[in-house]
């Protein structure tokens, strides 16, 4: 079944046009990373989908609704989750009020046992529960930034670069995670630039160069085509 | 005189201008500009608790309350009118038209309610002496009602949805977003709450001393020197800012720098050095200027960001 | 002398008679009246002060028209408001001169008020005639005449009567933070300091501030027997009030210039028992004056000024008749020739000018306030 569906969309930035035209696809079980060098639009296309760009041509559904005109926070709430490449956590909150706000479209009641529930996938922040997310390493500000997005459960994740400046010990740790997070019902789409380990959990890729998909295969496929890794992946 | 007396005196003033400055303060946080016009809401809120009052004849508490809301729901309107216009203009665009907008609402409330000087029908206040120290009835309400408004603004923020979606939303607007939280409704949220403080701080000083419509202008500069001194954003350090602010004036112009400088006469004899009370004004300014200089995030410490 | 208007009305008549030489009769009443201008403290933190003026302006200009008007012309008086505020003021005299084109202009009320515009009026030859008191004004020019005692006379005046009535020695001193008021406090401590008091708190205040327990503080820190000065308006009010709250009160008692400025507006119960002069109201001329008042807006008035506008108002018709002319320059020579013979209703009623357009004569007046109300003291 297909979960959300791109039809053709240009967006940009006031005059200045990013994406011409890109199309894809996801259905609700898959994990699909977007690839592209750097400044390719990719941050856009997800900026784009979470509605905080509006299209000027083309359409986005998710769910089967028309959804290109949400606004992020209704974005939200039909249940889709994003989480940014840079300033993805609130500094000045706790770990426990940050997934409160993750959950603020959710009711009240139940919030404590599903903050259990999210500790429980993610205990380093259990420990960490009353602290400011301020005083948090890099690695556990990426986890607390993932859970927050968890907390309601969306249907879709939009992570960007969720491993990027981290050490290569907690990109491992990531990518676990995300593999689980997966495995309890979330579509994901993730955005990476050095994408190894990205493109060995995820079912297909999509290849974005100059804001138009360049390419689009099964995520295997890609990792053994020499062509395209020496283009793309560095060799 | 006393030096209790002179320490409840600046808590009188503390409670009053902390008001005013926790709502300049919290507005800044989510708007992220200074609005002058701030202070005229505390000059419109106590002018229609004066119509409801006097002229109909209310319960001051009532009276009060009712201004207070009506002010919160007026300060809705006017960013509706004006201010939802310029979201993501520069700061400077938006403190310049907020100075208009604050000469606007001087003027109006002038034109309503003419220039002559107004109070509340409570009469004169015979004050009580407790240890030593004389104090009206008003102004231990005006206290209260200060320390309970704050601990409210404590709860609110630290506790509700409302509260934690507010300090979100001013942490990082996009991300809150991504949480499903209304930016605008917060920023209207935001409006009501900063003007209804305002509008509280406004008529606690009516209550105190009287009503013009120059009210508000007249305590602009030590509402944003406190504001600043408690860093911008931080309710907290505004209701710390208050208190210095409050001592500051109240001492400093009672102490003799000579008694000081001399060590009380150890090292030569000086005495009968004082502040020249025409720089009252001035220990605002000065209080700003070093904070700025300083710690140009406020004494509370650089905000997170 | 023995009429309030005695002296007043004969000069008028005869120069009536004069004019009547010179117009046909049939011509006085069509033509235009004569537009003079005032500024007045409207509103703002002398609006008590304002009102009276109003209706002391308002008494005067009856008289004077009902008894034939000027140069056969009916007078009238262009106000505008003040605010008690230099630049409202400014304001208001540029329009008086640049658009009504008034010869003369009555008021400024504060020195602060009245150098500014003063200059203005002087410089484009222009009368002013102010009941403002700063020695500053002397030098503002030809043009400009001042209608009141300046401040050397009000404050050594008001130092004096501290001493004799309280045997005062520890001065604390507070004034309005206005040109006006640094004139006091100057004059007071001058005064003090040659009766060898001693002067232990000296304190300016700035206006329509909402709290001055600051200022009371330090006024009071070093216990004064007396505290002269001058306090203003709605600010008076919340200081009376205020020291009232703090239980604030010299030993010896408060001892103001102009203490109507002060007492007017206050709450009675916080003013209870202060002391200070006014110009002088008594006298015949002062009580027709009065009684004219209560009769018109039933109630006496509550500050001097509207004595003085009165007689700035009058002083401006005379002038006006006796130069036969509304030319600024032929009203300023006249008003001259005419301060010495109209007796007024203000300040012990001599007006007549120095030189330099300022008073030379000023009678003083002691009073106490009782119940709200200032009255005559008497030891
Ligand atoms: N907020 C912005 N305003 C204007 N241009 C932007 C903004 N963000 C990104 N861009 C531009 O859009 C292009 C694509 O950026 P982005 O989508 O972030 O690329 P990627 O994520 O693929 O590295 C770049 O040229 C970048 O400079
Ligand atoms: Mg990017």
């Amino acid at each position: 079944m297909v979960l959300l569906e791109i039809k053709s969309i240009y967006s940009g930035y006031g005059d200045m046009e990013i994406l011409h035209g890109v199309s894809m696809e996801l259905h609700h079980d898959e994990i699909v990373t977007i690839i592209g060098p750097n400044a390719s639009g990719k941050s856009t296309l997800l900026k784009t989908i979470m509605g905080y760009l509006i299209p000027t041509k083309g359409k986005i559904r998710f769910n089967g609704a028309d959804v290109t005109h949400l606004r992020p926070d209704e974005k939200a709430r039909v249940g889709i989750g994003y989480v940014p490449q840079l300033e993805n956590v609130f500094p000045p909150l706790t770990v426990t009020e940050s997934l409160d706000m993750g959950a603020y479209t959710m009711p009240r009641h139940g919030l404590k046992e599903r903050i259990e529930e999210i500790f429980d996938l993610f205990p380093v922040l259990r420990v960490k529960r009353k602290e400011k997310a301020s005083a948090l390493s890099g690695g556990q500000r990426q986890m607390l930034a993932m859970a927050q997005a968890l907390m309601t459960g969306p249907n879709l994740l939009l992570l960007d670069e969720p491993s990027a400046g981290l050490a290569p010990n907690t990109r491992i740790d990531v990518f676990k995670k995300i593999q689980e997070i997966h495995h309890m019902g979330s579509a994901i789409i993730i955005v990476e630039q050095d994408a190894y380990q990205s493109l060995r959990i995820s079912n297909r890729c999509y290849i974005l160069v100059m804001g138009q998909k360049e390419h689009e295969a099964p995520a295997d496929r890609i990792l053994e085509d020499e062509r395209i890794k020496k283009a793309y992946l560095g060799g | 005189m006393l030096f209790q007396q002179i320490v409840i005196n600046a808590l009188i003033r503390a409670s009053e201008l902390g008001l005013l400055a926790i709502g300049l303060t919290v507005t800044y946080d989510i708007l992220k500009f200074a609005n002058f016009a701030h202070v005229e809401f505390a000059c419109i809120g106590a002018f229609l608790a004066y119509t409801m009052n006097v002229t109909l004849g209310m319960n001051i508490i009532l009276a009060g309350l009712v201004a207070i809301l009506v002010v919160g729901v007026l300060s809705i309107f006017i960013d509706r009118l004006v201010f939802i216009r310029l979201r993501g203009a520069s700061s400077i665009a938006l403190m310049v038209t907020s100075l208009g907008l604050g000469i606007a609402l001087r003027n109006g409330v002038r034109a309503i309610w003419g220039a002559r000087i107004k109070g509340y029908a409570i009469g004169l206040q015979n004050p009580v002496e407790l240890i030593g120290v004389r104090i009206t009835p008003v102004q231990i309400f005006i206290i209260l009602t200060s320390v309970i408004s704050m601990v409210i603004i404590h709860l609110i923020l630290k506790r509700t949805k409302l509260g934690k979606a507010m300090r979100a939303t001013s942490a990082n607007p996009a991300l809150a977003q991504a949480c499903g939280i209304h930016t605008e409704r917060i920023v209207r949220w935001v409006w009501f709450m900063g003007a209804s403080l305002a509008a509280l701080g406004g008529i606690m000083i009516g209550l105190d001393t009287h009503l013009t419509p120059r009210m508000g202008f007249s305590v602009m500069i030590p509402v944003f020197a406190i504001s600043i001194l408690g860093g911008l954003g931080n309710p907290y350090g505004a209701m710390v800012g208050a208190l210095i602010l409050g001592l500051t004036e109240n001492i400093g112009l009672y102490t003799d720098l000579g008694k000081i400088l001399t060590l009380n006469g150890l090292i030569g004899n000086l005495t009968g050095l004082y502040i020249p009370t025409g720089y009252k004004l001035a220990i605002s300014f000065i209080i700003m200027i070093v904070v700025l200089l300083w710690r140009p995030s406020g004494i509370m410490g650089k905000r997170e960001r | 002398m023995k009429q309030t208007n005695f002296f007043g009305l004969v000069l008028f008549f005869a120069s009536l008679v004069i004019i009547s030489l010179f117009v046909a009769s049939g011509a006085i009443q069509a033509k235009e009246p004569v537009k003079i201008g005032a500024i007045i403290p409207i509103t703002g933190t002398s609006e008590v002060e304002g009102q009276d003026m109003s209706r002391g302006l308002q008494i005067a200009l009856d008289e004077i028209n009902t008894a034939g008007g000027v140069l056969g012309r009916s007078l009238e008086v262009i106000v505008e408001d003040t605010e008690t505020r230099p630049k409202s003021g400014l304001d208001a005299v540029h329009k008086l001169i640049d658009i009504n084109k008034v010869p003369v202009i009555l008021g400024g009320y504060f020195s602060s008020v009245s150098l500014p515009t003063g200059n203005y009026s002087n410089s484009q030859g222009v009368v002013q005639l102010t009941w403002s008191t700063s020695p500053a004004l002397r030098k503002v020019g030809p043009f400009f005449f001042g209608i009141c005692g300046t401040d050397e006379l009000m404050a050594a005046n008001t130092v004096k009567f501290a001493i004799e009535d309280a045997r005062a020695k520890r001065f604390g001193i507070i004034v309005d933070n206005s040109a006006y008021g640094l004139g006091v406090l100057e004059f007071s401590k001058r005064e003090i300091k040659k009766a060898g008091g001693e002067i232990v708190a000296e304190v300016k205040y700035e206006r329509e501030k909402a709290d001055y327990r600051p200022e009371l503080q330090r006024v009071f820190a070093q216990k004064p027997e007396v505290v002269v000065g001058t306090l203003i308006g709605k600010d008076a009010r919340t200081i009376f009030k205020q020291a009232y709250e703090l239980g604030l009160k010299p030993q010896s008692g408060w001892y103001l210039s102009w203490i109507s400025l002060a007492t007017a507006p206050s709450i009675p119960e916080t003013v209870e028992g202060v002391k200070g002069l006014i110009g002088r109201l008594k006298g015949k001329a002062a009580n027709r004056f009065n009684e004219m008042y209560q009769e018109k807006y039933g109630a006496p008035p509550q500050t001097v000024w509207g004595h003085y506008i009165y007689d700035a108002v009058w002083l401006t018709a005379l002038a006006i008749n006796f130069a036969n002319s509304p030319e600024p320059k032929a009203i300023k020579d006249a008003l001259f020739k005419v301060a010495p013979v109209y007796r007024g209703v203000s300040g012990g009623g001599d007006k007549t000018f120095n030189a330099d357009g300022m008073q030379k004569y000023e009678v003083y007046q002691r009073m106490v306030c009782k119940n709200g109300k200032l009255v005559i003291y008497q030891k």
